[in-house]
């Protein structure tokens, strides 16, 4: 890693800033005040895959108090160029909740009286909700330039895998599904797009992306970008929706554009769940070589994911960086595009990582081998400096084995971010399984981690806590649902993320941090924008599993592990005893 | 229909003709301009719109604004006034509490809530106060360092107090 030209922002303005949130004078996007402001809504598709035949707007724009309607046919561009995705659909519609049309006017009750007087003709097409299912043959091809709904695919290969299996003592297989998860932070989408006397347009948007958004809005309008402004209003999280431009930005810009006046677009809870971008479901087929002492000879993992209709631009690419000493690695990445709302770019790395944590786990039981000890066999010096610390921290080797009934520990490795550049951590949770309700709760976690000198060692902690938490969020409850591509978890009750009577507590161990840096709370990587929440929960997902097979005798094989899927376990387990 | 509310809001009285149906959130946030309670969810899921009514909790999004007739409504707004921060909204400022910041105002009255009914709370039951108020940045165990280390700071001022 280089930290020669890291900057770490000024403590001072990180304190301004945290005076303003606890004070409540910290203005986000929906409190910027706009008197006078027209009131934005979205007609949004209702079913998952149909050609748009016809739209007639014409008893909407009829209705008093209707400043504007716009439909993809106001929408020259693509979402940044590149994409098929266009702010208001055009031609087809591609998942349930595509923003179709939308229309500006004078309060929030005429609005959604305008959103009904729009009339679509749709024609329905074969719609498909998994990756086997959208790439099978003679399947609907979802774009025109996607032949066989495969929106990306990445192969790489190092040394002879072949010849590792062929030396290899053991040789096993496991699949894992991981879940789809949402970003769901807590600020819902809101813009506020004034118009400027000369004909200019000023964004105050909820974004970490402000220039995308401004490229964006001026390509999406066709206007030159010196007519953009972007106000960077206090954003309330992000974890992959706001890192570029989202279609509500260029639809509320394109709305006051033509109504000529300052529009507030304000999105429920529900279509701030529609505009996802976060981690698809994953698929994970991993097959790992080990000799009888531990020492790993090949690696092949094989990562599908259900992707989207559409994804984020800035898509990771296809290289699963591993964690251990060993050259004999095949991986190799497919996504299929699905009729789901868009996810995110990340190119499976933490699923990949996670896949074969959970397998070495599986491996070293058979072997009779502490899996700890395996990885410390196979790791990387800074790898097996984090498995010494948290083995001292948890008391892994008089604990292991040991924990009361029901109980048991669990152990696995993962990098901060998921490339590989990032730093890399161990950790060890101790589970309890309730055998009557299904319900696995984690009660103790140790964590530690090689973070690379970037950050002061009290910002690496806080940033190690936060990732994870978000890691146990989705390892134990965090799934998103669809039925024939209805949204069914679109609220933050069924969309089920860790409260904090559920936190554990958490031990951190922080190895490499720099000497004295100034604090930045920031869960986020204010350099990179990484977020060490994916890569950590790479590790919280394996060690979970781990630690329910000590707890149950049970080895997991679906993500999330609510208390339905352990009930499962746990009733297929007792089956076989009869 | 249009009633007159009579309330309290951050120690001021006010008198103000609203729509029955208003909602207090709206009342606090378009009427008022006191944009620190959040709106985060579409009814009553995620707590950043706590404020305290007669020092109690309420879901302003879930509340009437006709019902805190007579009232006492204190938001985010009124804690420090125009003053220096509390020591509940310094404790979370110097113990990393506060990350996007979008939780913070409704976490900060739940735990004001619970420190003025039980001065001295334990771990868990300051877990147990603040379950409704979702933070999605994770920040939980330093916002249960932080309302622990502003309930041992009212414990110090009480206790000087008291020597005096």
């Amino acid at each position: 890693m280089n930290t020669q030209d890291m900057r770490i922002p000024r403590a001072d303005a990180s304190q301004d800033k945290s005076a303003a949130k606890v004070s409540g004078k910290a203005r986000y996007a929906a409190d910027i005040p706009a008197n006078g402001a027209l009131v934005g809504r979205i007609l949004r598709a209702k079913i998952p895959h149909a050609r748009i035949v016809s739209i007639d707007v014409s008893q909407a724009l009829a209705l008093e108090g209707v400043a504007a309607v716009c439909t993809g046919a106001d929408c020259p561009a693509p979402l940044g160029g590149a994409a098929t995705e266009f702010p208001l659909a055009r031609d087809k519609a591609r998942y349930r909740g595509e923003a179709v049309a939308a229309v500006a006017a004078r309060d929030e009750a005429t609005a959604e009286q305008a959103i009904r007087l729009i009339r679509v003709e749709y024609e329905k097409l074969p719609a498909y909700f998994d990756a086997k299912k959208a790439m099978g043959e003679g399947a609907e091809a979802i774009h025109a330039d996607k032949p066989g709904n495969i929106l990306r695919e990445a192969h790489a290969t190092s040394g002879d895998v072949e010849a590792g299996f062929a030396a290899a003592e053991l040789t096993r297989e496991k699949s894992i599904k991981f879940g789809e998860v949402n970003p769901a932070q807590l600020e819902p989408n809101a813009t506020l797009v004034e118009v400027g006397r000369d004909g200019g347009l000023i964004l105050h948007a909820a974004t970490q992306a402000p220039q995308d958004v401004r490229a964006c809005v001026a390509q999406g309008l066709g206007m030159d970008e010196a007519q953009i402004r972007v106000e960077n209003a206090y954003v309330g999280g992000g974890f992959g929706a706001r890192s570029e431009c989202a279609p509500f930005e260029i639809i509320a810009a394109l709305l006051a554009r033509k109504a000529k006046r300052s529009v507030r677009l304000k999105q429920t809870r529900e279509e701030t769940f529609l505009g996802h971008r976060g981690r698809p479901e994953t698929h994970v087929a991993v097959k790992l070589g080990m000799m009888k002492d531990g020492r790993f000879t090949a690696c092949q993992v094989q990562t599908t994911q259900t992707g989207g209709a559409y994804a984020s631009r800035s898509a990771a690419d296809g290289a699963a960086p591993g964690l251990y000493a060993l050259h004999a690695r095949q991986h190799d990445l497919l996504r299929a595009c699905a009729n789901l709302p868009p996810c995110g770019g990340a190119a499976g790395a933490a699923e990949s990582i996670a896949g074969v944590e959970a397998l070495i786990n599986e491996m070293a039981g058979e072997l009779g081998l502490d899996p700890l000890a395996v990885r410390a066999l196979n790791a990387p010096r800074e790898l097996a400096d984090c498995l010494e610390a948290v083995k001292q921290a948890s008391g892994w080797a008089e604990r292991r084995g040991q924990t009361p009934k029901g109980r048991g520990l669990g152990l696995a490795c993962g990098r901060l971010t998921e490339g590989d550049d990032g730093g890399v951590a161990a950790l060890a949770l101790e589970v309890s399984v309730d055998e009557v309700t299904g319900k696995a709760t984690a009660h103790k976690l140790w964590i530690a981690a090689h973070v690379g000198g970037a950050l002061d060692p009290r910002a690496a902690e806080s940033r190690i806590r936060t990732g994870v938490w978000m890691g146990l969020g989705r390892a134990l409850s965090e799934e998103t649902r669809y039925v024939d591509g209805k949204m069914l978890h679109g609220n933050l009750l069924d969309y089920r993320m860790p409260t904090l009577v559920e936190s554990p507590d958490v031990e951190v161990v922080v190895i490499g941090a720099a000497d004295a840096a100034p604090a930045d709370a920031s869960p986020v990587d204010p350099r990179t924008g990484a977020n060490w929440a994916a890569g950590l929960s790479a590790a919280v997902m394996p060690a979970l599993m781990g630690a329910v097979h000590e707890a149950a005798g049970v080895w997991p094989h679906t993500l999330p592990l609510s208390p339905d899927r352990v009930s499962d376990l746990l009733d297929a387990r007792d089956r076989v005893k009869k | 229909m249009k009633s007159i509310l009579s309330v309290t809001v951050n120690g001021r009285r006010r008198e103000d003709a609203i729509p029955d149906n208003l909602l207090l959130i709206d009342y606090l946030r378009d009427g008022l301009g006191l944009t620190g309670t959040k709106q985060g969810c579409d009814g009553g899921e995620c707590g950043a719109c706590t404020v305290l009514v007669d020092d109690e909790p309420r879901l302003a999004c879930s509340t009437l604004a006709l019902q805190v007739q007579g009232r006492r409504v204190e938001t985010i707004e009124g804690l420090a006034g125009d003053g220096d921060l509390t020591p509940l909204q310094r404790a979370f400022q110097d113990k990393l509490g506060t990350e996007c910041g979008f939780c913070t105002p409704g976490m900060i009255l739940a735990a004001e809530a619970l420190l003025r009914r039980n001065p001295h709370p334990g771990r868990e039951e300051i877990k147990q106060a603040l379950s409704g108020n979702l933070c999605r940045c994770a920040g939980h165990a330093q916002i249960v360092a932080a309302v622990e280390t502003a309930a041992e700071s009212r414990k110090n001022e009480t206790a000087m107090e008291g020597a005096r």
